[in-house]
């Protein structure tokens, strides 16, 4: 008896004394601590169930444990081998989000004017319906391209089924507020240089639960890190933060460039705090540094890389066997040997007879070549130490020192979300990538950048379809041509929509289907948006709980909660699944909710709506379903032989023995077709640091347009480029005179993106937004500590509370986006009174590449302001609103629509 | 004679706060109410040479605890296994034992109308587990045990620290138990 | 700290109880002065109790199980209910003693006994907020100053009683007049021996710091409340009612007006008390 470890007096006294608090506290009724004991033994009536979380985009496995049907406390899964049992505090208020009372919990129409916040419920059926009429109405009025669908980070149970609804739906155009503005920009560039590897993604991002070298800290030769606009603690506690603390348990030194001291910051061998938007001058110095320290892998260089080729300097494109012989190979690169003084072609891998130049400009057949090593070096001269010093408001010395620490590998540079978010986006990428490149930290133990095994799960199960949409609604796609790097994803450009959607330019776009967590609290410029929803015909909204979006809407769908969906998550080389641990009302999986909607508009005459349901039409790829299980049977049984549910009981699931998973230098593997090296994913088969690539996907698209589109208005340079931040706060900027601070962002531990700010547990340890503030700026402009302060920018004025520290530039301040759930049926709809992104920018300059406009490195003013805001809850107390309001489970509603 | 009490890792804490709510869910604290918290403790010095530590704060298990002396009903007490009880139904909620604690690591219920506090988890103790905390922490710094067993974890982890980075609260007769490990690699502890 | 009104309250009034007794029975027993405000100083010594205790139990969130408290004779609350029912039950037999004419020297000795539990109780309310773990309260200082506090409240309201009755006494007027300006003259010391000890005390901290207190956001509270209040006005009203130019004011008025200072003065000290009453460690 366990249990009765204790002294019999002494737990009758703990008992008494927790149970009360229990009883009383109304946060978790039903829920006492006797019950509590007996679920840690697991002997109760009480079920554990094994599953994961999505409070954000990481895989924490999570014990649930339910007792009659109800979720009564979170723990941590101890064999989840990316977080051994650790849960965050996000994480852990699944509880309260999911028996929120303020959720979604049947489908509802508007009842009153737009905006009035009067709704009627109607079932599932007749939800459905009206929106596959009305959106096939403006499909018949305007063509399918009018109808706009969006998704977005917080909370969603997968990428993939937006992307694949407006295939088949046939409209280009769909968006979510992330992209490129989050991850795109790394994915892109890392997979132009770097190349694909067996994993569909591989970027440096530990934050996107990549990185995987860092969760064998017991064993891999790891020496530094450098953490370069994220913060793991911050941004995933319980998962790379976690694997970050036992690294520099074991010695790893770490750098940080982040313009705020963060918690990694704080621990970090050498913080560099640099200005918002000034990433790539640092990373150029570092890359000059490099190379003329020679501290640059000459093996992966010379052997390994595109950096000895010869480029031409006038088509910037590199030089061929055919370019400078008559017949010779098209794919064969040129480089300039030392041995025979002229350009000779390298056949792949290497060729012992040749001794290749590193750097040089050479003369062939008239034309001046250039290898790209020289070329790079061209790029960075500028970038001398005290130069990056200036332009980024950095200390010359500490950015040696973090060289150094960087130089004494092995490890990697992680590059955070914190690029993604001005419009160097791609460039910050090409350089970072570059830089772990050139300093051969690649699929070596130790490095960051690896080619570990596929376990199958790792990107969204949902498959594009892109081969129901059609060439010619593929080419309107907004922005699609301009800014080609987003057709890696499939996605269009949200600026270019909005210009669409106010002007008719190129077209007007009139339907809006929205899955994310509040759309004005992640978009850029969010007021800019309120004149496009009055140009929309038709807007739903689908979520787990209303956002200030919702208050714009039509019609809106109640979604599952993580707690009630089923996926499967692939931590490492093993599979876990999340599974539903009790079902609520009405809600239903998005995943299933977009199929219905093409079901229906099927049966109202769509033929490719009606193509998506039929396996030979949409062969190799799986037709639409009807439930999650029919879903997740297709992909489970595709992929490994058995059902969803037969998965769920073998969990932990090992889908590859780790030996075989956990693979580095296989660069180096013979490949038995050719009988020569794999080499690197691209077509070089080598690491394509100078990014001729870019070129090409400038003019065509390729490689990731399915169909060929016009030339982009310019080029992309194939090297990383630096430019001044638009509104720059350097002296002579007439901006900087009304708004001198310059404004950047970053992730808490508490919430991700726009979610779970209507959580009681989460918003009693930080209520309101805080604004960062530099004493001397804080002295400057009236403020102090704890004061309510006006910030204003071009774009608009909100309200934020001062926190008042060292721990930032005086001339930088930070926020964190927020919105207010408490004020949603105001006038405000809970996006006016503290969020960021009514200051943030999304009009030009935006990342040639990419798109990206401005999140961060943007410039603010700051004033004392008179108070709070009105209505907006800051005392504890006040959360007792959203307390639990437990529900017992309800059948799920896939099969009757 | 045995002291359970708790051992933090300042150079692993990263501020998380997933304790906290922890924390909240096993022992169902009330909103406003605060068992377990974790405090920035700067960032001092001039920027950008500054440096900062989190301090999660919880009853310190005082070996000569002042609240138990303060209690006119003996409804808080010291377990036998050295840890500080509140035995709810004895309370008069006087508030006298929030006073009588040198750190502010108690706190008054306004719907029961008494006082609570940390309990190390007793009825997770009561099943062989660990505190709530303790078990959720991502960054592994908390440790749970009796400090007066030299071969307990805390034990270990404090000697393997070293006593120069060994830290307790202030102590003002109270003796607390709680020790704090802070290299100064990390930061400068704060007395 | 956040300030507790109830207990704010409760020491005002047991205070101001203490003091009336002490007072009273100082004048009439012992100087032999005044003798027709016992009775009504005696009531209303017990009714300012009563309030306090009542107040007391306020700030208590279980009153009804209070009896717990029997069980832990030491603790503060112990020691303070039962001087209070001590001191109440003393001022009970003393009435009765009056009411039955009994001989002087018994109405003196039970007087005297309440004297000395009234001057306990004053320096145990005080002191029941002497301890390490706050370190503006740990001081003896505090509770001296509670028992000023008591005594000066004492003063003027034995003051009123005997301006206030129909044939004043003069002579006893000037002796309360006299003391009241040599108990200003002692808490005007203590009161800057306690500012002294908040300015050295360990563990310093912005919430109990001399800028606080002098210049801060409780600056108003202690030049308003317990200097201008607590101090220069009962002086300067003791003084010019003792220098006998008042003539534009009656005695009774000046002592009224006394009181009422010192009450202020009392509600300010406590309020401060409770304002730089932060532990050594302020976590939660």
């Amino acid at each position: 008896m366990k249990r009765f470890m204790l002294k019999r007096r002494d737990f009758i006294k703990a008992t008494a004394v927790t149970g009360i608090a229990a009883a009383f506290s109304g946060s978790l009724k039903g829920l006492t601590r006797g019950e509590a004991a007996k679920e840690a033994t697991g002997t109760a009536e009480t079920k554990i169930i094994r599953t994961c979380c999505r409070g954000c985009i990481g895989k924490c496995g999570i014990l649930a444990h339910v007792k009659d049907g109800r979720l009564i406390k979170l723990e941590g899964d101890p064999d989840q081998p990316m977080t051994r049992g650790k849960v965050c505090a996000k994480g852990l208020a699944g509880i309260q989000a999911l028996y929120n009372p303020n959720r979604n919990k049947y489908p509802m129409v508007r009842a009153g004017k737009r905006g009035e916040n009067k709704w009627k419920r109607v079932s599932w059926e007749e939800a459905i319906d009206t929106i596959a009429q009305k959106i096939m109405g403006v499909r018949e009025k305007y063509g399918a391209e009018a109808v706009l669908c969006t998704t977005g980070g917080g909370g969603n149970p997968e990428f993939g089924s937006v992307r694949r609804f407006a295939s088949v739906f046939g409209t280009p155009n769909w968006f979510e507020p992330g992209a490129q503005q989050c991850y795109m920009p790394r994915t892109v560039c890392y997979n132009m240089i770097y190349g694909n590897t067996d994993m569909k993604y591989q970027t440096t991002s530990i934050a996107d639960s990549e990185a995987h070298e860092i969760y064998f800290y017991d064993d891999t030769p790891m020496k530094m890190l450098v953490l370069w606009g994220t913060a793991p603690a911050y941004n995933s506690p319980s998962q790379g933060g976690r694997a970050v603390v036992e690294l520099r348990a074991r010695g790893v030194k770490t750098v940080v460039v982040d313009p705020r001291y963060t918690a990694d910051a704080a621990k970090a061998d050498v913080w560099l705090p640099i200005r918002p938007g000034t990433d790539v001058a640092l990373a150029l110095c570092w890359i000059k540094y490099i190379i003329e320290h020679k501290l640059y892998d000459e093996e992966i260089v010379m052997k390994w890389s595109n950096l000895p080729f010869l480029v031409n300097t006038e088509t910037k494109m590199c030089l061929r066997e055919s370019d400078i012989m008559p017949g010779g190979d098209s794919e064969t690169y040129v480089v300039w040997d030392k041995k025979t003084n002229s350009a000779k072609a390298l056949s792949y891998p290497w060729d012992d007879a040749l001794d290749p130049e590193l750097f040089g400009a050479f003369m062939v057949n008239g034309v001046e070549c250039k290898t790209g090593f020289q070329l790079y070096k061209e790029r960075c001269e500028p970038f001398t130490m005290a130069k990056a010093a200036e332009i980024c408001w950095l200390d010359a010395e500490m950015i040696e020192k973090a060289i150094k620490i960087y130089a004494q590998g092995p490890g990697g540079l992680c590059l955070g979300v914190a690029t993604d978010q001005n419009p160097q986006s791609a460039q910050a990428a090409m350089a970072a990538c570059a830089l772990d490149l050139m300093m051969g930290y690649v699929q070596k133990p130790g490095a960051l950048l690896q080619n570990f095994g596929d376990v199958k799960f790792a990107d969204s199960a949902v498959s594009p379809l892109y081969k129901l949409l059609p060439a010619e609604q593929f080419r309107k796609r907004l922005g699609g041509a301009e800014y080609k790097g987003a057709n890696s994803w499939g996605s269009c450009h949200s600026p270019t929509v909005l210009k669409a959607i106010k002007t008719g330019d190129p077209y007007p776009v009139r339907a809006w289907l929205e899955r994310s967590g509040n759309k004005l609290a992640m978009l850029g410029n969010a007021s800019s948006w309120i004149e496009a929803f009055d140009k929309m015909e038709f807007i739903v909204h689908m979520y787990m709980y209303p956002t200030s979006f919702s208050a714009y809407a039509d019609v809106l769908l109640p979604t599952q909660e993580w707690l009630e969906s089923d996926y499967v998550v692939p931590p490492l080389n093993m599979l876990f699944v999340r599974q539903a641990v009790t079902h609520t009302y009405e809600t239903m999986n998005e995943t299933v909710i977009w199929a219905k909607i093409a079901k229906r508009c099927g049966e109202l005459g769509h033929q490719a709506c009606q193509d998506s349901f039929d396996p030979v039409k949409t062969a190799p790829e799986q037709p639409y379903w009807n439930s999650m299980e029919e879903f997740l049977d297709y992909n489970c049984k595709l992929k490994l032989g058995m059902t969803f549910k037969e998965l769920a009981q073998r969990v932990p699931y090992e889908a590859m023995p780790i030996e075989k998973w956990r693979k580095y230098y296989t660069y180096k593997e013979i490949d038995p077709k050719t009988g020569k090296p794999k080499g690197f994913g691209r077509p070089s088969k080598k690491l394509e640091i100078y990014g001729e690539a870019f070129i090409t996907l400038a003019r065509t698209g390729a490689p990731y347009a399915p169909y060929s589109l016009p030339p982009a208005s310019k080029d992309y340079d194939p090297l990383p480029y630096f430019a001044e931040p638009y509104e720059s706060p350097l002296p002579g900027s007439e901006l900087a005179k009304k708004f001198p601070l310059v404004m950047t962002n970053g992730r808490l531990p508490y919430y991700h993106h726009g979610t779970l700010r209507n959580v009681p547990w989460l918003r009693e340890i930080y209520p309101v937004p805080e604004i960062w503030v530099h004493p001397k700026a804080a002295a400057k402009y009236g403020v102090s500590q704890g004061d309510w302060v006006n910030v204003e920018s071009q774009r608009g004025k909100i309200k934020a509370k001062a926190w008042v520290t060292e721990g930032i530039n005086p001339g930088v301040v930070y926020m964190e986006r927020f919105w207010t759930p408490e004020t949603l049926n105001t006038d405000t709809h809970g996006w006016k009174e503290v969020n960021v992104n009514v200051l943030s920018k999304n009009d030009a300059p935006f990342n040639d590449v990419i798109g990206t406009y401005t999140l961060r490195g943007y410039l603010v003013s700051i004033s004392k302001a008179d108070g709070p805001p009105k209505g907006v809850w800051q005392k504890p107390e006040e959360f007792k609103a959203w307390l639990p309001e437990p529900s017992d489970p309800t059948p799920l509603k896939d099969k009757e629509v | 004679m045995s002291q359970r009490t708790m051992v933090v890792d300042l150079d692993r804490c990263f501020g998380c706060k997933s304790c906290e709510v922890a924390c909240k869910q096993e022992n169902g604290v009330a909103l406003g109410c605060t068992w377990n918290k974790v405090l920035t403790v700067g960032p001092s010095g001039t920027y950008p040479k500054v440096e900062m530590y989190y301090l999660p704060a919880m009853c310190q298990e005082c070996k000569d605890a002042p609240c138990v002396k303060a209690c006119p009903t003996g409804s808080s007490y010291k377990n036998s296994d050295g840890v500080v009880l509140i035995d709810k139904e004895k309370c008069i909620g006087c508030r006298y034992c929030m006073m009588a604690c040198p750190y502010g690591v108690r706190t008054f219920n306004e719907e029961t109308k008494v006082v609570e506090k940390c309990t190390l988890c007793t009825q997770l103790q009561a099943v062989g587990q660990e505190p709530a905390c303790v078990k959720i922490c991502p960054a592994k710094c908390r440790f749970v045990g009796d400090s007066d067993d030299p071969n307990s974890e805390v034990a270990k982890v404090i000697n393997a620290a070293g006593s120069d980075s060994v830290h307790g609260l202030p102590d003002v007769g109270n003796k607390p138990s709680t020790r704090y490990i802070l290299h100064r690699k990390t930061a400068t502890w704060k007395e | 700290m956040s300030i507790q009104w109830p207990l704010v309250f409760f020491t005002l009034f047991v205070g101001l109880g203490c003091g009336t007794f002490v007072g009273s029975v100082l004048l009439t027993e012992w100087a032999g002065k005044a003798k027709q405000i016992r009775t009504i100083s005696s009531m209303i010594a017990i009714v300012a109790l009563g309030i306090g205790g009542i107040a007391s139990t306020l700030h208590l969130g279980h009153p009804e199980r209070m009896f717990g408290a029997l069980a832990h004779p030491t603790s503060g609350i112990f020691m303070e209910s039962t001087m209070i029912f001590l001191l109440g039950l003393t001022i009970v037999v003393y009435l009765l003693a009056i009411r039955r004419n009994a001989s002087e020297p018994v109405c003196k000795s039970i007087g005297t006994i309440g004297i000395v539990l009234g001057v306990v109780l004053a320096f145990v309310n005080g002191d029941a907020y002497v301890m390490a773990s706050i370190p503006a309260w740990n001081t003896w200082i505090l509770p001296v100053l509670y028992v000023i506090s008591a005594a000066l409240m004492g003063c003027f309201s034995t003051g009123i009683l005997i301006a206030r009755a129909e044939n004043a006494d003069a002579t006893a007027l000037a002796v309360i007049k006299k003391a009241a300006l040599a108990i200003l003259a002692i808490q005007t010391v203590l009161l800057a021996a306690y500012l002294g000890h908040i300015a050295i005390a360990p563990y310093p901290d912005a919430t109990r710091s001399m800028a606080r207190i002098l210049t801060g956001n409780l600056a108003l509270l202690f030049w308003g409340g317990l200097v201008l209040a607590g101090l220069l006005a009962p002086a300067a009203l003791m003084t010019r009612f003792y220098m006998n130019k008042a003539r534009n004011i009656s005695a009774l008025a000046t002592v009224q007006l006394g009181l009422a200072c010192v009450l202020v003065a009392g509600v300010a000290f406590r309020v401060l008390m409770f304002s730089v009453g932060s532990s050594v460690r302020q976590f939660f």
